[in-house]
């Protein structure tokens, strides 16, 4: 009984471990979005076309490509470009302590906020973000909401014809993370 | 009409309608322009960033006329500017406020690559000027106009006819603002189009006059509000561009020529926008018994990014009434709700329905609804459905009281199947097929060039 015990909890113990040690990718289920609001109402919502996720020495580093932003007119993502200058930046990145994060049990779901390092424009600040996730055996289902100010990453307000979008910009995130 | 024939009459009548297109420059009928309230599928839930009335319709703003190059029309060969061009996946975001629950969303799609030409070729830049570009005013002054031609078809008869002629302006110095339109107009003696914003007196069915729908002096108050007196647009319902439906022919706000005089104040914010006007009555008709006096507002709430729902209410009195001519006072109420709902990428859902309160008849409606779907972009399919009640007519004095009809205290349905391409920049053509309870149906094609 007693030797049962021990290696009960020894496989616990290696189990947590390897837990611990197993490293997060992306797995797939991407879904990137943003709002950015404008005068009368005006929304413009806007596509992303990837998203990558890598952990590294327990920082989770999510990429996304802003070379491809899509906001439902061509003109429209063209100067979009253009504010974000893509060509020189073209991802916008998070980087969080893989330890500030809270992962859920095997088919449970948590719902938390954290703060990252978002860098966007080749500026970098700390940005809060909530996030929610489900795990379901090695994946997690992740959404995550975040607001940004674009004057913080030294990003131009984009205006046309005098008609100006509001600096705050919401994001809306979707992938999956694996364990590996 | 024999089949053999139809054919031959119906190209001669494209050819004179074709051929008489520069005569269309000269003459005038009856018919507001566009304002296109299914623009919600675009992110634009209100009117005042893309037009010059808080409201909509007729004259753009610059921004509004990109917007009408960009997201109107359809766009032939190489594009790298247009809605087309930027492929975005056709599921909905959802709330950026909240979390979607599992199985909420649908899963993602995976997009289609964007096409080489969207990400390496410069997009062209949108059409901003006056008269297809040639004249790009300076920021002060918006200038616009419509030019209508019109093929109608009933039976065996086949007319064609000139629609509309105007020309709309507005200039900004500061926060102050002055605008409205001109035009020229011909209708028979009894049409009801057009008269009631007449400028001149002409008479006789072929005799010509000029118009304005809308003049006015306004000033904004901050980014938000603006006030404006004048002949304006009634703010009432959804600003539809088809003037004919019972929903505004009816209640007497269409943008044809029921425009009234009095100052209204509008608001635009991020979710709600509203307009009321006090009416002072139409200073183009005469005498002044006919003249209406109340108020007519609305308000609209954005419920979601695609999902608007609004109120509207009218009430007018006059010492008798325009139109039924009845040599009484006449009291008119009119009060409903509207929505505009955006189903999925191509399709927005459109519908109003009022109660009417007029003296001497009993309560009546209208009901409107309206799917639109966008085949391809500036290729539009349109259902729609009506109904009509205006009431049934009160007993006269001697005691003679119409029997119920359709449409006079018994419900009247109709229905159109309509056709609008947007096939060139600033150039449309529509088609109706328009089938009324008690009225048959018919045809109704339009050209129209919007300047």
């Amino acid at each position: 009984m007693k030797f049962g015990r021990a290696v009960m909890a020894t496989w616990l113990a290696l189990s947590v471990s390897m837990a611990a040690s197993a490293k997060l990718e992306d797995a797939g289920d991407v879904d990137v979005r943003f709002l950015a609001t404008g005068p009368g109402g005006m929304e413009i919502k806007g596509e992303a076309s990837g998203l990558k996720a890598s952990e590294t020495d327990g920082q989770l580093k999510i990429k996304v490509p802003v070379k491809d932003l899509q906001t439902g007119i061509g003109l429209r993502d063209s100067h979009l470009k253009k504010y974000l200058e893509v060509e020189q930046y073209p991802d916008a990145t998070l980087e969080i302590d893989r330890s500030k994060l809270t992962f859920p049990e095997n088919d449970q779901s948590v719902q938390s906020s954290a703060t990252g390092d978002f860098t966007l424009h080749g500026k970098t600040k700390p940005v809060k973000f909530s996030y929610k996730a489900n795990r379901t055996g090695s994946d997690y289902h992740v959404q995550a909401l975040a607001k940004i100010d674009i004057r913080d990453f030294d990003i131009e307000v984009p205006c046309y014809l005098k008609v100006c979008v509001d600096p705050i910009v919401k994001l809306k995130i979707k992938f999956k993370l694996r364990e590996t | 009409m024999s089949h053999r024939s139809w054919p031959r009459r119906a190209a001669r009548t494209w050819r004179l309608l074709f051929a008489m297109i520069p005569l269309f420059a000269v003459l005038g009928y009856a018919r507001s322009a566009a304002a296109y309230p299914w623009m919600i599928r675009h992110g634009y839930g209100s009117c005042a960033t893309c037009h010059a009335d808080p409201s909509g319709g007729e004259l753009l703003t610059k921004y509004g006329r990109a917007q009408g190059d960009l997201l109107l029309r359809m766009h032939w060969g190489k594009d790298t500017s247009s809605a087309a061009a930027s492929t975005q996946s056709s599921g909905s975001a959802g709330s950026f406020d909240e979390f979607d629950e599992p199985g909420s969303a649908p899963a993602p799609k995976a997009k289609p690559e964007p096409k080489k030409a969207e990400t390496e070729a410069e997009a062209e830049p949108a059409r901003t000027g006056f008269l297809w570009g040639l004249w790009d005013t300076p920021d002060p002054l918006l200038l616009g106009g419509s030019i209508r031609a019109a093929a109608f078809f009933q039976g065996e008869s086949a007319r064609v006819f000139p629609m509309q002629l105007d020309l709309y302006g507005q200039l900004t110095l500061g926060p102050v603002f002055a605008g409205g339109s001109i035009g020229a107009a011909r209708v028979k003696q009894n049409s009801p189009n057009a008269r009631a914003a007449f400028l001149t007196t002409n008479q006789g069915n072929e005799e010509f006059n000029l118009l304005s729908r809308t003049h006015y002096v306004g000033v904004h108050l901050g980014s938000e509000f603006s006030v404006r007196a004048g002949r304006l647009n009634l703010p009432f319902g959804l600003r539809i561009p088809e003037h004919y439906a019972w929903v505004r022919d009816n209640t007497r706000t269409d943008r044809e020529s029921d425009q009234q005089h009095g100052a209204a104040i509008a608001y635009g914010g991020k979710a709600l926008r509203a307009e009321v006007m006090g009416i002072a009555g139409n200073y183009q008709i005469a005498p002044d018994r006919y003249r209406e006096r109340g108020y007519s507002g609305f308000a609209e709430y954005l419920v979601s990014n695609d999902v608007g729902v609004g109120v509207s209410s009218l009430i007018t009195a006059a010492k008798a009434d325009r139109v039924s001519l009845e040599q009484e006072k006449t009291t008119r109420g009119v009060h409903g709700a509207f929505t505009r709902i955006h189903f999925a990428k191509p399709m927005v859902l459109m519908a109003e329905a009022d109660a009417m309160h007029i003296s001497r008849r009993a309560l009546g409606y209208v009901g409107f609804a309206q799917l639109d779907y966008e085949l391809s972009q500036g290729l539009h399919l349109i259902g729609t459905g009506e109904a009509l009640d205006m009431g049934r007519h009160d007993a006269e004095p001697g005691g003679f009281q119409p029997e119920k009809a359709a449409g006079e205290g018994k419900p009247r349905f109709g229905g159109w199947l309509s056709v609008d391409w947007f096939f060139l920049p600033q150039l449309e053509l529509r088609v109706d097929a328009i089938g009324r309870q008690d009225a048959g149906g018919y045809l109704l094609a339009q050209l129209h060039a919007y300047l």
